[in-house]
């Protein structure tokens, strides 16, 4: 079912209007929800969040939100809400609401040291807040994340608005995102980095524990996806007439692999350091059409689970090395960049940011020096993102090294646009020094 | 750069530089006396012939001699093919502004004591081949270079307005990677010999050739202005880069000490090779030539270089990554052959190094390259690329007017401002 198919689900259901009703109301529908997540969970929220503690809860649809393959970071579920206020009135509320993987005991152990649940709650609790409210500082009313309804540390549960219910909708994950698209998200993304070294500097460092994504000093855990990606693609391009050299220098970066990834990741002092969101590519990423001209218009980014503080080159090469259209991951990435760096740079200066800025030559210099995740991300990452089969698409898949994961990473390789995009790049990255296992 | 107008001294010059005075017989008979320990040879037979056109206010004058002479004891001649290379004191502004960059001591420097001991490192190597011509003697006292005539051996120089196909490019590159590794080496054993040299064409002694670079930007902002696809954005970022344009050439020059730094040919471009080719008119060896400009830097000083003056579009737009990686094996494996024991980058850190001195690619492109690829040669002499009055300015526009330069100008400012190299940043 897709996304587009369960927002036309949930408004075929007919709206009451507001009327005293029985507390197990016949009109909720609760459709695969963990456990705890009962209308009367649903309606504490609501009452904490709105300062209301007579809200009463009329109408409730809890459904799952995405199928296989769209998500690898926890359940989402969706919640549609018609509720009455204190003062009678009938309010619809859209809620989406993100807890961890329950019963996989696996996952749950192999996600441990990433700590990505609670690591999400403080940012949209403590810091996505904060990052608004220096945008307003200096008369910037751009939204850049969904507003956070609740925090349960003890569940482990996020409850933000669902941003559907304003028509914002995941853009195909197949195709990649155009120039318009493109540039919107780096917009965003600008601000949010300017914004998060501005909070750093004012609260002496406070972002800088942030110190666990992807790659990390303090855990290997998600070797075996990485490794087992890298190893299925030199398998893959081992069978690609004259690329055998470069399925060979694949096979040669093991050992260095998580190395080169850590680097990339440890915080390069003399460089300019963000708070970088960590898992940036189309699914992380809302878009609101226009109705009529079809063109996007805004942007949402969501799912902070992987932030980390460093390099602005984290976001950036991950982003445009899995996001965009062939073309302009082929031919546009620094004109993209440029253009980034222009909103980043003003961002930064407009709220007084103390430490020094660097020039975009600069700039460019130490993105290169981090150029490595551009290569991850084409040859590892990508090909997970557009995977077509989604049968066995899910984190066990990824993390595991039996015979099914095997062949889910094998399955990733065979995908024609994946193909397209590596037979381009595999050469530009060997005589950059990419794929030297002594970069 | 300055010696764009070798090849057109066949063409139209009837009236040629006088040879040097002191260039006679008795001079060359002590001096192969000397160099061959034989003090009974005698010679036999001298030609003197000069080969530098009359009109060209450069500050070389090239004399062939063709000398015959005989070994005490032996019987048949032998001949021996030399160029004479003096210093020529035209115009005093051109005289001064190079002796400020004392090209002409660093070319006998080079010639005397430098060139032979790469040569020496190189034939010692797994692959040894031929880079330079070979010195006969360096007189310091006459400002003059004798070196073997190469022109004998059939070597020429290439075609400069069309460029280097790979082949020659490949060529190109290997002999530059030989050099640098070589000077290195050589650095290495005798700490100092080459760091000494500082005098390239930007160097923190002299900016005499400030004018010609500053102006060409002008000139290409206003090019910009007038182009549809550039525009007055372009215009105005160039002009407010003049001032800072020495400046950020010059530091590329300033070698680092965490960088690899070897000695640098300096003005490494199309002219500055001759080549020797086959029947079906196949490259078979190159000579590197010129070495007034070579100081102790980094390699982004020549590659750059002669990416943005030497090679046909395709690969200058299209291979260069290849094109570094391919010289950066050549130089790695070389380093490694002489037992080099210094830092030895690694591909990847040859590429960030190479990027750090990216601005000199500005430098070149909109000045260096316009003139090697004008094909007006009326008025185009040294002084127009220095003054800023009428007849300089028109010259520079009939630069600015090659369209071949044109299209290339419209595709690089673009990609330049992409990564910042048209901002001024201090």
């Amino acid at each position: 079912m897709s996304v587009s198919d369960l927002i036309g689900a949930l408004d075929a259901i007919p709206k009451l209007s507001g009327s005293a009703a029985p507390s197990t109301n016949s009109n909720s529908v609760i459709m695969d929800a963990p456990d705890w997540l009962t209308e009367s969970y649903i309606q504490d929220a609501l009452r904490d969040f709105y300062g209301d503690q007579r809200i009463k809860i009329t109408c409730l649809q809890v459904h799952p939100a995405l199928g296989k393959g769209e998500n690898y970071g926890g359940v989402l579920t969706r919640v549609k809400a018609q509720f009455t206020r204190r003062d009678g009135t009938c309010q619809i509320g859209h809620y989406i609401i993100k807890s961890s993987f329950e019963s996989d005991e696996f996952s749950r152990n192999a996600m441990e040291p990433y700590d990505i649940f609670n690591r999400e709650m403080s940012i949209y609790e403590q810091i996505l807040p904060k990052l608004k409210a220096l945008l307003h500082e200096i008369e910037d009313g751009e939204e850049i994340f969904a507003e956070t309804m609740a925090v349960d540390y003890d569940r482990s549960v996020l409850i933000f608005e669902d941003l559907s219910a304003r028509k914002f909708v995941m853009p195909d994950r197949l195709t990649g995102l155009d120039l318009k698209l493109a540039r919107l998200v780096l917009r965003k993304l600008a601000k949010m980095h300017a914004t998060s070294a501005v909070l750093n500097e004012r609260e002496d460092h406070a972002l800088e524990s942030y110190d666990r994504g992807m790659f990390n000093r303090h855990t290997d855990n998600y070797a075996p996806c990485f490794l087992g990606m890298l190893q299925a693609a030199s398998r893959r391009v081992a069978q690609w007439p004259g690329y055998e050299l470069y399925a060979e220098k694949l096979e040669a970066l093991l050992p260095v692999y998580m190395e080169l990834g850590k680097r990339v990741f440890d915080v390069s002092p003399g460089q300019i350091n963000v708070l970088a969101h960590g898992d940036l590519w189309t699914n992380n990423v809302l878009v609101k059409y226009d109705k009529e001209t079809g063109e996007a218009e805004d942007v949402i980014l969501i799912d902070f689970q992987y932030v980390a503080w460093g390099s602005p080159a984290i976001d950036l090469f991950y982003f445009l090395n899995s996001s965009l259209e062939f073309d302009l991951h082929l031919n546009n990435q620094e004109e993209l960049i440029h253009y980034y760096f222009n909103i980043f740079s003003e961002t930064l200066r407009k709220l007084r940011f103390k430490a020094a800025i660097p020039s975009m030559h600069q700039f460019h210099q130490q993105l290169q020096e981090k150029a490595f995740y551009g290569m991850h991300t084409t040859i590892s990452i990508l090909p997970i993102q557009r995977n077509v089969e989604s049968a066995d698409a899910d984190f066990n898949a990824l993390m595991q090294s039996n015979q099914r994961a095997i062949n889910f990473k094998n399955a990733c390789y065979g995908n024609p646009a994946t193909q397209r995009i590596m037979r381009q790049l595999l050469p530009k990255f060997h005589q950059e020094g990419l794929l030297d296992a002594d970069q | 750069m300055v010696e764009q107008h070798k090849e057109n001294k066949e063409e139209a010059a009837t009236d040629f530089h006088p040879s040097p005075v002191w260039l006679n017989e008795s001079y060359l008979e002590s001096l192969l006396q000397s160099k061959k320990k034989d003090a009974g040879l005698r010679i036999t037979q001298l030609d003197i012939k000069p080969a530098t056109a009359k009109g060209e206010n450069y500050a070389s004058v090239m004399t062939r001699v063709k000398v015959t002479y005989v070994k005490s004891g032996a019987k048949t001649p032998e001949e021996g093919y030399y160029i004479v290379k003096t210093t020529y004191e035209n115009d005093p502004v051109i005289s001064s502004i190079f002796s400020g960059y004392q090209a002409s001591t660093t070319e006998m420097l080079m010639y005397e004591k430098v060139l032979p001991k790469l040569s020496d490192l190189i034939d010692g190597t797994q692959e040894p081949e031929k880079l330079f011509a070979q010195t006969l003697h360096v007189d310091y006292e006459h400002d003059a270079i004798i070196f073997e005539d190469l022109a004998v051996s059939k070597h020429v120089l290439a075609d400069r307005l069309a460029g280097f196909d790979l082949e020659h490019t490949h060529m190109a590159l290997r002999k530059l990677a030989k050099m640098h590794a070589a000077a290195a080496a050589l650095n290495e054993r005798q700490p100092g010999v080459l760091t000494k040299l500082d005098h390239g064409i930007f160097n923190r002694h002299t900016e005499g050739f400030g004018p010609f670079f500053q102006n060409m930007m002008v000139m290409g902002a206003e090019f910009a202005d007038k182009c549809p696809e550039l525009g007055s954005y372009y215009g105005n970022k160039l002009r407010a880069l003049v001032k800072r344009l020495m400046e950020y050439s010059t530091r590329v020059y300033d070698p680092q000490p965490d960088e690899f730094n070897t000695l640098v040919h300096g003005d490494f471009w199309v002219n500055n090779v001759m080549l020797r080719y086959g029947e079906k008119k196949e490259p078979l060896d190159m000579i590197l030539i010129d070495f007034q400009f070579s100081s102790w830097s980094s390699p982004a000083v020549d590659l750059h270089y002669f990416f943005n003056t030497s090679l046909q579009n395709k690969i200058r737009f299209h291979q260069q990554d290849a094109l570094i990686q391919f010289y950066h094996k050549v130089l790695v494996d070389t380093l490694k052959d002489l037992k080099y024991g210094g830092y030895i980058p690694s591909l990847r850190q040859l590429v960030l190094q190479l990027e750090k001195g990216k601005f000199i690619t500005v430098s070149v492109s909109l000045a260096c390259q316009g003139i090697m690829l004008n094909d007006q040669t009326d008025n185009a002499d040294f002084n127009a690329l220095i003054q800023d009055d009428e007849r300089g300015r028109n010259f520079r526009r009939v630069v600015y007017s090659n369209k071949r330069f044109q299209e290339i100008v419209k595709n690089l400012l673009p990609a330049f401002d992409r990564i910042g190299l048209l901002d001024v940043t201090d």
